[in-house]
């Protein structure tokens, strides 16, 4: 009895240490072998939004789609951030308001914004480095997209082979389009990046102009792969629906046809090539490069790629993105927005109302100042909802963009009126219940001037105003022709006063200092990224 | 010489006796008897009896056994000699277990071990384990970080060797449990070693490093607490103990202060008013301020006094007086071959807040002898709780109570109420920060613990010299946590509130099942004895497999969209998700430890631990650590009568912590968007090459023990020190990569880090007469842990605005805290060594306060690169105990804690510089000739939230720990019924002596157990100010 009751004692003991229970298995995420399924190429290249939506690196998070857009924003001037988080103040810093006695207004805290900014480029500023948001993302992203490249020819599609081809074609067009989108965002902030096609691995740096070109010829190999799909082919319809996000699947988004996709990588062109240069130095052939492309671009009635915020599972967090915050302290709409809009036009009223005075918020400038509240979904506006899902943003290019940029191929080209009717569609479109522009008699400088508005309030959360205030020279210094003489500033009991503001902000990014610790730039062009040299103001 | 003596020996008589305790009268087992002045003798048997065969010419006998007095008898010719031995529990003569893995007398141990009494534990009425320990263990920093319900203290046992989590591993009488802590609410969390209840502890040992872990392998760097549990004693009286402790806690509110002065707009009567001039008021259906007017530029002084009526938000926040009601039963005896004892507690706790924690306990160890030398041992405990004060109180002002309550102008009233009795959900409309009774409204948080742990031992004796214990424990808990936010579409403030304002529940639940199996063996043999060779050698041989298993299952569901009206429950919600999440780990190993003893003056031991781990999968290889140790008894050799104890010791070890489960295993995460699920590389990538972080430690010691003198005057001192140093080598960490590889970072062994410090206990008998008694005891603490390198040599950046320590740094402490410095002269240069302020501005600049000012705009100016501005380490910290009796009856005790040299973040201080709510903005200075209190200086020390030196502060404190006072009434009560009657009236945190700005010096750190978010005050919660009375009956 004794010996027995021990000896099974001693066996309980030993019989759990067996070596085969070491075997190791993660049971709550696949192995990389599973990218070889149809189900996991679906599940990785459905993965792209991760990037997208929240890249985390070691000590920091980076959301695309809500710092960019709130980033580029401000830097825009078509809304206004006095808050300190994720260094955004110093996004739109601007460098000096002259008031119309004359008199200046700087800054209460710190210097230029080019200079705040290259303060913070370095890794101890964590999210704070406003030059590092998009850098994060675009190369999730693409490091993404290459895996996805990489294991194509590996994965084992079911079914016949021109059925198994549509498959491939369809995925590998998926990968294509995200790599040359995320080549293009870096290409038209970035001076210089890295062109890199293999996950894991290190490149040197390329030109700006290079990104742009390398964000082209993955465009053109998307397009490529779509020419030979046909419109309605069953197998690509399927596989688009799984891959555009179910909530994203109403108003402009949806599943995109084989001739949509590449209609809205043709804008994207365009506007790739439109954006990246001062407007004054388009040369002709760019010009009807922009043409050519935008002809085949975005239509009415295309579905496009769109962004909506949901209760939960969302590709941006409810709560966090421009169209969630744009009335609550982090993000307002700029006065010098609202001024933008033509008299008597509906998208004013619709959007806009003045609500809550803010004047020199925290007092840390006037050019924060606003009257301007945007209204919500739930009572007719468009960008600014607490409801999920309400709000839509493009997350490429759009219709109008599209058009607008056919407008100002064409006045810039000296057919006004031609490109005034562009401007009319997207008026139109918008249900802005102005009078046709096309046929009054404008000069092609007053039709240029009602491109720049069009272009600020038909574009408005459209991705396109940042962009825009760098190629007319906004962000330029006042020596050098830059900033912007009629801008509308609140001061002290709410007053405007018509004013000009010198913004003087970065047109170009620095690589940031996340990438250069570990992969250094080139000699030459390091002394711009040396924050150490710059004094304090 | 003595061994000589002995072949002079010639003729033997045999003396037989029994050895008993003077307590109860029960025989000692195991008591040594020896003939004095020789290494001949015996111990004595189960039963207490002993034999021994003695020369003739023997003329004393000395009898001894741990934990009492020795004592010296003439034979004068007899045969039999019964002894009584009388207790001594303040000598150092006493059993440690916990990094030995055998019981011994602490006299023949080379390594540290802390024990703590249950006397001692039970001094400062606590409500968990962690909590009584603070100050109590030498060469360990624990900080009570938060004083919510249910949080367990901050736990550093010297120094830090993985940046992790500094939580050593707990036992309970051998058995390891989970030592997990599961969120409750972001910040708070729910502490599965605060479910363990005090009243059933008899003792805890703590062993703090490697030196001393080795025996517990790849999981034991970070030390180990051992809790033994109350057990009944073979032939004991049924003993039957009630306590009952009601105490009264409020919030500890330190130094902080608010401006009684003012900068906005007015009116001509002095009201405050807005941009437009309206005077600022709250909106009588929104609760929404139209916002006083602040003005601009540089000349807007904080000097106006308030005319609109103020409040102080921390005498509306803080409940006074919250109630903690704790109860225990305990049970101990035997029977002749059972003993027993059991154990019920109930805690009802409030917090100083909202909320509150009730948690039950009931506790049973039982053991018998089923045939003779096999003894079986069943314990138990289970514990039910629950927790409904989370997830108010964390770290940022959004969903923190504390944040949102401090964060608010003095002209706002928390508690304003609009016509129907709503809250407002805040002062501010363009803000996102939530009114804290706004808060308690619209949302509900419950944590519910229910845990079973129940260990089984089996111990067998073969002959006297084998011993072969088995012990098995499982430790299961199940945490279900709602958090609950209503729907508030129906509030009068349509859009705000508590996102999402249409309501959501998360239901997480957790699994955890830990079991720990352990075989051991232990063979101790005496040459003497045993091998007839005339040498005082005893011998143990330990060997040991041990196996581990860890399985944990956690669930959680989302429900979105709840409706107004019950039932609230995910069936009801608009929009469901479900994830889960699966940890399995598995690890065994063997130790093999050889220990030689010389008499009782000195020893050594070597051995080894050998781990296998489902870490590392089966194909792996072992890790092995190794260890040794060696003490010498001087007062073995020292013919003195003062020393009665001096014992060099020397250890060195190495013990591991594994990586996190299936962190080498390279696999694709998955995320949900809208309806469907997708897979991505981890922006971190993991790491098939992953080790196991090893430490290495070593530690000499001095254990000393004084007579000082014959008189009741300052008798005995004792107490021991020692000196440890430790290196951790590959300490787990995320490094950053190039971001275009696609790749943000790299999970690996990039650290090495450097440890050492000083322990020091000191025990003194003051007084010790028949009418009066006071003892006291001091232990001290010094550690540091230093970065020694980084795998890429570059800093590791932890992050900005809300953690202070911001960066791990080759050739700094770890808990450095680094960021901005203000300039503190005119021509100071950056680290290229060009100047801040150029030789042609420098008029426009001066130095105000020791700080660069811009004297145009009034604004403090800072360098433009981070630096290190503070360390969280304390220099020292030391522990102060005395103990009076008077006349048995009374007595008295107290507790002082000093923590000195220890540097706080006080970020709570920076964020109300944010919106010029704190009382240094009524401070004036003088700028280029002209004196005020000017905003724009104070704010521009704000910088953003930016981690900067001017909010760095001396977080040193000397606090009153404890003070207690109990009486014994039991005297006064003639019946031979109740044994004892106590009744204690005590206070906690009486006092505190600090400079520190903030709340509470010791609610520093953002992060339980987290060595780099340490020294941290962002709206942290502070402890209580406790006064406690208690009745303890003893039958």
């Amino acid at each position: 009895m004794k010996k027995i009751i021990v000896f099974i004692g001693l066996s309980i003991a030993l019989l759990a240490c067996k070596k085969e229970s070491l075997e190791l298995i993660n049971p709550n995420e696949p192995g990389m072998e599973s990218l070889t399924t149809e189900d996991g190429i679906r599940k990785a290249s459905y993965g792209i939004y991760n990037s997208l939506s929240a890249v985390q690196s070691t000590s920091s998070w980076y959301y695309y789609i809500w710092f960019t857009q709130w980033i580029h924003n401000v830097m825009g001037d078509a809304t206004v951030s006095h808050v300190g988080n994720y260094g955004i103040r110093w996004a739109n810093q601007t460098a000096q308001i002259i008031r119309p006695d004359g008199s200046t207004v700087t800054p209460p805290v710190g210097g230029k914004q080019h200079e705040e900014l290259n303060n913070r480029n370095t890794r101890d500023w964590g999210s704070d480095n406003v030059q590092a948001h998009e850098w994060f993302p675009a190369y999730s992203l693409i490091g993404h997209c290459n895996v996805l490249l990489d294991v194509i020819d590996d994965v084992n599609f079911k079914g016949y082979e021109d059925i198994v081809s549509v498959k491939k074609k369809t995925y590998m067009a998926w990968s294509y389009w995200w790599k040359g989108f995320a080549y293009s965002r870096l290409g038209s902030i970035y001076k210089q990046g890295v062109i890199n096609n293999t996950y894991g691995e290190q490149a040197s740096y390329v030109s700006q102009e290079e990104l742009i070109n390398e964000a082209e010829r993955n465009f053109k190999s998307a397009i490529e792969l779509l020419n030979t799909i046909d419109e309605g082919d069953a197998t690509y319809l399927q596989i688009m629906s799984n891959l555009i996000p179910s909530h994203f699947q109403t108003g402009n988004g949806g599943v995109i046809t084989p001739s949509m996709f590449i209609r809205n990588i043709n804008t994207y062109l365009a506007r790739n090539i439109l954006v990246n240069k001062y407007a004054a130095d388009l040369t002709a052939a760019e010009l009807t490069e922009v043409e050519n492309y935008s002809n085949n671009g975005v239509t009415q009635g295309d579905l496009i790629f769109t962004v909506r915020s949901a209760a939960s599972n969302c590709l941006v967090y409810e709560t966090a993105w421009s169209g969630y915050r744009l009335n609550l302290a982090w993000e307002r709409v700029s006065e010098r927005l609202i001024q933008d809009f033509r008299p008597g036009d509906n998208r004013l009223t619709r959007n806009f109302y003045e609500g809550t005075l803010q004047v020199n918020p925290g007092q840390r400038g006037f050019q924060y100042s606003t009257r301007w509240l945007a209204q919500s979904v739930d009572d007719g506006g468009e960008f600014m909802s607490y409801t999920a899902g309400a709000v839509e943003i493009p997350l490429a290019c759009s219709y109008e963009e599209n058009q607008l940029m056919l407008a100002e191929v064409k006045i810039r080209r000296g057919e006004v009126d031609a490109g005034l009717a562009h401007i009319d569609n997207v008026r139109t479109y918008q249900n802005a219940g102005l009078t046709d522009l096309s046929g009054a008699g404008l000069t092609q400088e007053e039709a240029l001037e009602e491109l720049r508005s069009e272009r600020r309030v038909g574009l408005f959360m459209k991705n396109v105003a940042f962009y825009d205030a760098r190629r007319w020279g906004v962000l330029k210094p006042l020596s050098q022709g830059g900033g912007r003489q009629d801008a509308i500033v609140v001061f002290e009991g709410g007053v405007p006063e018509v004013c000009t503001i010198e913004y003087d902000y970065k047109e170009w990014f620095d690589v940031p200092a996340n990438e250069t610790d570990f992969n250094a730039l080139p000699a030459s062009s390091a002394s711009s990224a040396n924050p150490s040299n710059i004094p304090i103001y | 010489m003595l061994l000589s003596a002995s072949a002079l020996w010639a003729q033997t008589v045999q003396i037989t006796g029994t050895v008993t305790s003077a307590e109860d009268g029960m025989p000692v087992i195991g008591a040594s008897v020896v003939i004095k002045g020789t290494t001949v003798g015996t111990a004595t048997d189960i039963e207490g009896k002993y034999t021994l065969t003695v020369p003739q010419n023997a003329s004393t006998l000395v009898f001894s056994f741990i934990g009492l007095k020795d004592k010296e008898v003439e034979i004068a010719g007899r045969t039999v000699i019964n002894e009584v031995l009388e207790s001594d529990a303040l000598t150092l003569d006493e059993i440690v277990v916990t990094g030995l893995g055998v019981a011994t007398d602490r006299r023949k141990v080379a390594i540290s071990v802390e024990s703590v009494s249950e006397e001692q534990l039970t001094r400062v009425p606590s409500n968990s384990v962690d909590g009584a320990l603070v100050g109590r263990i030498a060469g360990a920093q624990i900080q009570s970080t938060s004083g919510q319900p249910g949080q367990q203290a901050n736990i550093i046992l010297r120094g830090i060797n993985t940046l992790n989590t500094t939580q050593p591993m707990i036992l309970i009488d051998g058995i390891e449990i989970n030592t997990s802590n599961n969120d409750i609410g972001v910040g708070n969390v729910s502490s599965r070693l605060a479910d363990l209840d005090l009243s059933n502890i008899e003792r805890v040992e703590v062993v703090q490093g490697a030196a001393a872990a080795t025996i517990y392998g790849a999981q034991g760097a970070n030390g180990v607490i051992q809790i033994f549990t109350k057990r009944g004693r073979k032939g004991q009286k049924t003993d039957i103990r009630f306590n009952s402790n009601f105490s009264f806690n409020n919030a500890l509110r330190g130094n902080l202060k608010f401006a009684n002065y003012h900068h906005y707009a007015t009116d001509a009567e002095g009201y405050i008013v807005d941009d437009l001039g309206v005077r600022s008021a709250p909106d009588p259906n929104t609760g929404f301020w139209n916002l006083p007017a602040h003005g601009s530029g540089a000349n807007i002084v904080n000097n106006k006094p308030f005319v609109n009526k103020t409040y102080n938000h921390m005498d509306q926040y803080f409940v006074e007086n919250a109630a903690t009601i704790r109860n225990s039963l305990n049970i101990t005896g035997a029977t002749e071959n059972i003993d027993y004892s059991l154990g019920f507690s109930q805690l009802s706790q409030e917090s100083v807040v909202h909320g509150d924690l009730n948690r039950y306990n009931i506790t049973a160890n039982v053991g018998s002898e089923i045939f003779k030398n096999f003894t079986i041992r069943s314990s138990t405990q289970l514990i039910t709780s629950e927790n409904t004060t989370g997830g108010i109180n964390n770290v940022n002002n959004i969903g923190s109570g504390i944040a949102s309550a401090l964060n608010i102008p003095c002209y706002v009233d928390l508690t304003w109420e609009d016509a129907n009795g709503h809250p407002a959900v805040i002062y501010d409309a363009t803000s996102n920060s939530i009114n804290p009774f706004y808060s308690y409204m619209y949302r509900d948080d419950q944590a519910n613990v229910n845990r079973v742990i129940q260990g089984i031992v089996a111990n067998y004796k073969i002959g006297k010299h084998i011993d072969i214990d088995y012990k098995y424990g499982i430790d299961h808990y199940r945490y279900d946590y709602t958090s609950f936010i209503k729907n508030q579409t129906g509030t009068p403030f349509p859009g705000y509130g508590i996102t999402p304002i249409n309501g959501e529940i998360t239901k997480t639940s957790v699994q955890e099942t830990q079991q720990n199996s352990i075989l051991s063996a232990v063979a101790k043999f005496d040459f003497q004895q045993d091998f007839s060779i005339n040498l005082p050698i005893q011998s143990t041989t330990q060997i040991a497999y041990d196996w581990r298993r860890n399985d944990f299952h956690e669930m959680e569901a989302v429900g979105s969209g709840i409706d107004i009206d019950p039932p609230h429950t995910l069936n009801f919600a608009a929009t469901t998700t479900a994830t889960e999440d699966i940890t399995k780990f598995i690890t065994f190993g063997y130790l093999v430890n050889q220990k030689f003893d010389y008499g009782n003056m000195g020893g050594f031991s070597v051995g080894f631990r050998s781990d296998y781990s489902s870490e590392f999968g089966e194909g792996s290889k072992p890790f092995t650590f190794p260890r040794a140790d060696a003490y010498f008894r001087l007062t073995e050799v020292m013919d003195t009568d003062y020393l009665y104890e001096l014992k060099l010791r020397a250890a060195y070890g190495e013990a591991g912590i594994q990586p996190e489960a299936y962190s080498r295993l390279i696999t694709l995460t998955s995320g949900t968007l809208g309806n469907a699920t997708y897979m991505y590389l981890p922006a971190i990538s993991r790491n098939p090459l992953l080790s196991v972080e090893n430490t290495k430690e070593f530690e000499v010691g001095l254990d000393y023990g004084v007579n000082l003198s014959n008189s009741n005057w300052f008798s005995k001192i004792y107490g021991s020190l020692v000196y440890w140093t430790r290196n951790s080598y590959g300490t787990i960490y995320e490094i950053d990569v190039a971001p275009s590889t696609g790749a943000a970072g790299l999970l690996t062994n990039a650290i090495d880090l450097k440890s050492n410090g000083i322990q020091l206990s000191l025990d003194l008998d003051v007084v010790n007469t028949n009418s009066f008694d006071w003892k006291f005891g001091t232990r001290f603490s010094k550690g540091l842990t230093m970065v020694d390198r980084i795998a890429n040599g570059l800093p590791i950046i932890l992050g900005m605005g809300g953690e202070g320590q911001t960066s791990i740094i080759e050739g700094e402490p770890v808990g450095a805290l680094f960021g901005l410095e203000p300039l503190s002269s005119l021509d100071q240069t950056n680290s290229s060594g060009d100047r801040y302020i150029d030789e042609a501005d420098l008029a426009n600049y001066e130095v105000v306060e020791g700080m660069v000012v811009d004297i145009n705009t009034k604004q403090v100016q800072f360098t433009t690169e981070q630096v290190k501005i503070g360390d969280a380490t304390p220099k020292f910290s030391m522990s102060f105990f005395n103990d009076f009796k008077l006349k048995k009856n009374l007595s008295v005790s107290m507790q002082l804690d000093w923590v000195h040299g220890a540097q706080a973040y006080n970020q709570t201080r920076q964020w109300l510089y944010r919106d010029k709510l704190h009382s240094d903005f009524d401070k004036e200075v003088t700028i280029n000739g002209e004196t005020g209190a000017y905003v724009a200086f104070w704010q521009s020390l704000y910088k953003t939230n930016m981690t900067n030196s001017y909010f760095v502060e001396d977080a040193s404190f000397l606090r009153l720990r404890n003070l207690s006072v109990s009486y014994d009434i039991s005297k006064h009560i003639n019946s031979s019924f109740v044994k004892g009657f106590i009744i204690t009236v005590s206070g906690q945190n009486l006092f505190t002596l600090s400079n520190y700005s903030g709340l509470d010096p010791e609610a520093t750190g953002t992060s339980l157990n987290n060595p780099l978010e340490r020294g941290i005050d962002l709206w942290s919660f502070p402890n209580m100010r406790t006064i406690s009375f208690g009745l303890n009956l003893n039958f």
